[in-house]
């Protein structure tokens, strides 16, 4: 019996070692016929398999593509192991990954013709000490989005670099449970945006030389809507100066260059300890979405909580561009208070006011200057309007967000 | 006794090799699964049937060259407006090739690369071939390739394209449903059509039916319209373009699950059409239009904008196509252009 029981228990540890052994590193150099080699690695790899890259400048001509679960993808640094698509003949992204439990690191792609890293569909990305970047700086000409996961679960973006995005550096859409941290944003139309998602922890980045540093964004007509439950906290979104280079056609062409932060549309949002200055059409606006004939999109944002943040200068050269710039301009001519909201609700609210717990919650920003656009009255009656900017009407009490728990499966 | 043994080698000899079909190894040649009798010309097997679609997808001007295998006495079954159900061991074959006029008037037949779908037990492999120059097989590639070649086109003129081989994951962005891989041509509406056998000439439903390669299936399937047919309706003709080229992403389980915006064949919502529909993250694919389809206005579309681009960040399809698809540019625009509506 005791023989037996050896027997057995050695057996497993045999096949332990041997499921460990299943799994390999495998080498990658940037040698001639890297496109080609390349691909077949990554679509021969085993769930399991990590593959290396090491050092040096890799072209490619062609997108690429990982399909297999359980992968690391490594290099040997985002300034060593270079990734690069400047000649960029096919493909709408430079990596597209559409699997599971994937984690890519310490590695760079640059100028990629559209997307740089495309996910989609993953459940458990890592991207850690990435960078995308577009190396000629800010162009309408330059791809989308530098870090582009969508309809995706368990998303983290740690300590990774994203430059010269024509849309969105850092962009997660659609996604659930996501945390965003230790990162840079800078020279991109929007630093960081968070759409259509819910979920997520937006901490200790640096957002700057943006059009806008950090969006939070709902949007009508797609298939994941309601983005709610987001906190953005310890970061800095500052100086950012970047005039909106985003092909038009798109919603962020109509972010305002300067602007620190926006929530748009979105419910749940809790922005705290952050450091917004420098930015000069805004620091902080909380704006509704626009009209939608989609009947389940929810345009106005409910349940806003701005606490504990200190502000830098704001507000002091706005710029004029998109469906925001004017009336801001028009409102507060040329001193912006630090945090604005455009004071658009649902008409019967109008009425009978807002839901207590609906209510936009501002408290212990220090002395920030606040300005309700009252937009709606604006429009309706111009001559009565009367923009709200006493700051301590909106203070309250705090209800803490909870953390983000990431879950990977091992 | 010595015709008997004749007999029966050669009957093994002719026969497709199921094993390669359903073997969890990758064959390296195309050869391997004896599809074909006399593979450089492709002349299949018995037991291998050519077909044809009504309304195709488009991939650079390159011709195809289809055929089906479905293991004897197994059958597909019928799936209202979905592919057959085939069974395990069946095999989707289909060769890419180019065409060009040599100085003296022949026509040269150049072979690109043999596309396979195979029916495992529990799921579609997909593998691609790759003909070596001599033409005497094909080889597989997974990781892709790119073949600088040219042809001729429909008005004489000699035309360079660089062709790209897919790679693995590129056949699975436009056959994924889902988690899952599935064919996309071979569906009832799109086989419903004559076909030039040797022996004559049939429906394809009939004689798929009477070799035993599908199960019953209704009288009535409603064939799709082809698309260069000029006679036929303009709307079922773009529907039927856009179905077959764009829709197997852009539906709610394809690769473009995420726009919103849904060709397929039975989308019926004109927002999710595209009428009037924001792009989402389309970046410089926008061109600086604000709506997928503008009714009556083509050029203010974005759906088109897309179809006469070959900038990787901007053109549709994203793979499969560099070369410009005049004709469906033509039908796409005149059918805008036709729409009623508002134009914003």
């Amino acid at each position: 019996m005791f023989i037996m029981r050896l027997f057995s228990s050695t057996s497993l540890i045999l096949l332990l070692s041997f499921g460990s052994l299943l799994a390999d590193q495998i080498y990658i150099s940037p040698d001639k016929n890297i496109q080609e080699r390349f691909q077949e690695t990554l679509i021969l790899a085993k769930p399991g398999d990590e593959i290396i890259l090491a050092a040096g400048i890799y072209e490619f001509t062609d997108g690429l593509s990982l399909d297999v679960d359980d992968i690391k993808l490594s290099g040997a640094g985002h300034e060593k192991t270079i990734l690069s698509f400047t000649n960029q003949i096919t493909g709408a992204q430079g990596l597209l990954v559409t699997s599971d439990n994937v984690i890519l690191k310490d590695f760079a792609i640059e100028d990629t013709k559209g997307d740089a890293i495309k996910v989609k569909g993953s459940n458990g990305i890592y991207f850690i000490n990435i960078r995308t970047e577009w190396t000629g700086g800010p162009k309408s000409t330059n791809g989308a989005y530098g870090l582009y996961p969508v309809e995706s679960n368990n998303v983290l973006i740690d300590g990774c670099i994203a430059i010269g995005a024509s849309d969105a550096g850092i962009y997660v859409g659609q996604s659930e449970n996501i945390i965003v941290r230790n990162s840079r944003a800078e020279y991109n139309v929007a630093g960081i945006e968070i759409e259509n998602s819910n979920n997520a922890d937006v901490y200790n980045n640096l957002t700057t030389h943006n059009t806008g540093g950090i969006l939070i964004f709902d949007l009508p007509d797609l298939p994941k809507q309601g983005g709610h439950t987001i906190r953005v906290f310890d970061n800095q979104s500052i100086q950012n100066d970047t005039p909106n280079f985003a092909p038009e056609g798109n919603i962020v062409g109509e972010v305002p260059r300067g602007t620190g932060i926006i929530v748009m549309a979105s419910e749940n949002v809790e922005i705290f300890n952050n450091l917004i200055g420098d930015n000069a059409t805004v620091n902080l606006a909380v704006v509704a979405g626009e009209d939608s004939d989609d009947p389940n999109y929810q345009k106005f944002p409910k349940r806003i909580q701005i606490h504990n943040n200190q502000f830098g200068p704001g507000g002091f050269d706005p710029d004029e561009r998109g469906a925001l710039g004017p009336i801001l301009v028009e409102i507060a001519s040329a001193n912006i208070p630090d945090i604005m909201w455009d004071g658009i609700l649902p008409f019967w609210q109008y009425l009978l006011g807002q839901p207590a717990d609906e209510k936009l919650v501002i408290d212990g920003n220090g002395d920030a200057t606040f300005i309700n656009l009252d937009a709606f009255w604006y429009v309706v009656l111009p001559y009565f309007h009367q923009p709200e900017t006493d700051i301590d009407v909106f203070s309250g009490n705090i209800s803490p967000l909870p953390a983000v728990q990431l879950v990977f499966p091992d | 006794m010595f015709f008997v043994v004749f007999f029966v080698s050669s009957d093994i000899h002719s026969r497709v090799n199921d094993e390669a079909i359903l073997t969890e190894d990758f064959p390296i040649k195309l050869s391997d699964y004896r599809f074909f009798e006399n593979l450089t010309q492709q002349q299949p097997n018995p037991d291998v049937l050519p077909y044809n679609l009504i309304t195709v997808l488009f991939s650079d001007y390159a011709d195809k060259d289809r055929f089906v295998y479905v293991p004897s006495a197994k059958k597909a079954k019928y799936v209202k407006d979905s592919v057959f159900n085939f069974p395990e061991g069946t095999a989707l074959i289909k060769t890419f090739s180019y065409t060009r006029k040599t100085d003296d008037s022949d026509v040269v037949k150049e072979l690109i690369e043999t596309r396979l779908l195979l029916r495992k037990i529990d799921r579609w492999e997909t593998l691609t071939y790759v003909w070596n120059e001599e033409q005497t097989d094909a080889y597989l590639k997974v990781g892709g390739s790119t073949v600088n070649t040219h042809f001729t086109d429909s008005t004489g003129q000699i035309r360079a394209v660089r062709y790209r081989v897919p790679n693995k994951n590129q056949c699975k962005e436009c056959h994924a449903s889902g988690d899952s891989i599935v064919p996309i041509g071979p569906k009832p509406r799109n086989l419903d059509k004559d076909f030039d056998y040797p022996e004559q000439t049939m429906n394809q439903l009939v004689k798929w039916s009477e070799m035993n390669i599908i199960d019953d299936y209704p009288q009535d399937v409603k064939a799709v319209v082809d698309f260069t047919d000029p006679s036929e309706n303009i709307e079922a003709r773009a529907r039927a373009y856009l179905a077959i080229n764009c829709g197997h992403c852009h539906s709610p389980l394809g690769s473009a699950s995420s726009t919103g915006l849904y060709l397929n064949y039975g989308e019926k919502r004109s927002k999710q059409l595209g009428v009037l529909k924001p792009p989402v993250a389309a970046g410089r694919g926008s061109g600086g239009l604000n709506y997928s389809i503008v009714p009556g206005d083509p050029d203010a579309s974005i759906l088109l904008f897309r179809m006469i681009s070959d900038d990787p960040a901007i053109m549709m399809p994203e793979s499969g196509r560099s070369i410009i698809h005049q004709e469906a540019v033509a039908l796409i625009h005149d059918w805008i252009e036709a729409m009623e509506g508002e134009a914003r």
